[in-house]
């Protein structure tokens, strides 16, 4: 868990689910259709403080859903999003946050750019 | 697009799901189904070792190593995941998915009230947590039930596998 939340927070995906993210904001059920046979992360929609990350993430994402192959890195103003960190029973990687299911009506439209 | 789903995430009653043992009753339920062969949770992080190997050849501690190690993780914490389809005549199939944290299944278009009512019938049948749908145009979800009954489609053993364990206590010492 990182000890202080940066100004700006990464998401890496592929291509399609980052046009939905921007152009829609977080979908609960979009989320789901998107995460295959492994599901989803029952905690919420993560991000990463460390943007070298996020870009692993987009281009695994972008391998296995198609798209350009880079995938497209997401990023947000850390200050307008409902950010969690792990609980202490709670996994989470190093450098992530998370954005709760219930707190996904939160993020509207263009809020990750 | 909707979705049916019963988690134990942040369940009191403390328990987790066997896979194999909701498959075998969806096998029963639903004998129409296709059955999709292995955990794809781990297929998925077996696939992205295999995706990111030039980068953890040259970085092996740098971020496709924490990309991998995370769905090791999940597929650990919220496995084993068994996924299966359902014909639905005219429409396009029921995806569904046994995991130890929930059981659900996804779908393109609004189905006819009777497979709603099986996929309903099902799931209630599992016994035990949270039943959600999609609420607001599936930007969230709604608890449309806490199921709190007995359920013969349960892990063996104490705990659940997506808690963290916590640390232990430090004695002072001196």
């Amino acid at each position: 868990m990182p000890d202080e939340l940066s100004e700006r927070v990464y998401h890496g995906t592929d291509a399609a689910s980052a046009e939905s993210i921007a152009r829609d904001g977080l979908n609960y059920d979009a989320r789901r259709a998107a995460a295959g046979g492994a599901g989803p992360d029952p905690k919420g929609f993560s991000v990463t403080t460390n943007p070298g990350t996020a870009a692993a993430w987009a281009r695994y994402r972008a391998g296995e859903r198609g798209g350009p192959p880079t995938g497209v890195v997401l990023e947000a103003d850390a200050a307008r999003l409902p950010l969690r960190s792990g609980g202490p029973d709670e996994w989470t990687d190093v450098d992530e946050w998370f954005i709760a299911t219930e707190d996904f009506p939160q993020v509207g439209p263009g809020v990750f750019r | 697009m909707g979705f049916l789903e019963l988690t134990l995430y942040k369940h009191p009653s403390g328990v987790a799901f066997d896979p194999s043992k909701v498959i075998a009753k969806a096998r029963a339920a639903f004998p129409e189904a296709t059955f999709i062969p292995g955990d794809q949770a781990a297929a998925e992080a077996q696939r992205a070792e295999v995706f990111l190997a030039e980068e953890l050849r040259e970085d092996p501690h740098g971020p496709a190593r924490t990309v991998v190690a995370s769905l090791r993780r999940k597929a650990k914490s919220y496995g084993p995941s068994f996924a299966f389809t359902i014909p639905v005549a005219g429409s396009k199939p029921i995806r569904g998915l046994a995991r130890s944290v929930a059981v659900g299944f996804h779908f393109q278009e609004p189905l006819p009230v009777p497979i709603r009512e099986r996929l309903y019938g099902f799931l209630k049948c599992l016994g035990v947590g949270f039943l959600e749908v999609p609420k607001e145009g599936g930007k969230t979800h709604d608890i449309v039930a806490d199921l709190r009954g007995s359920s013969d489609c349960l892990r063996d053993g104490p705990g659940v596998p997506w808690l963290k364990p916590a640390a232990p206590a430090t004695t002072e010492v001196g």
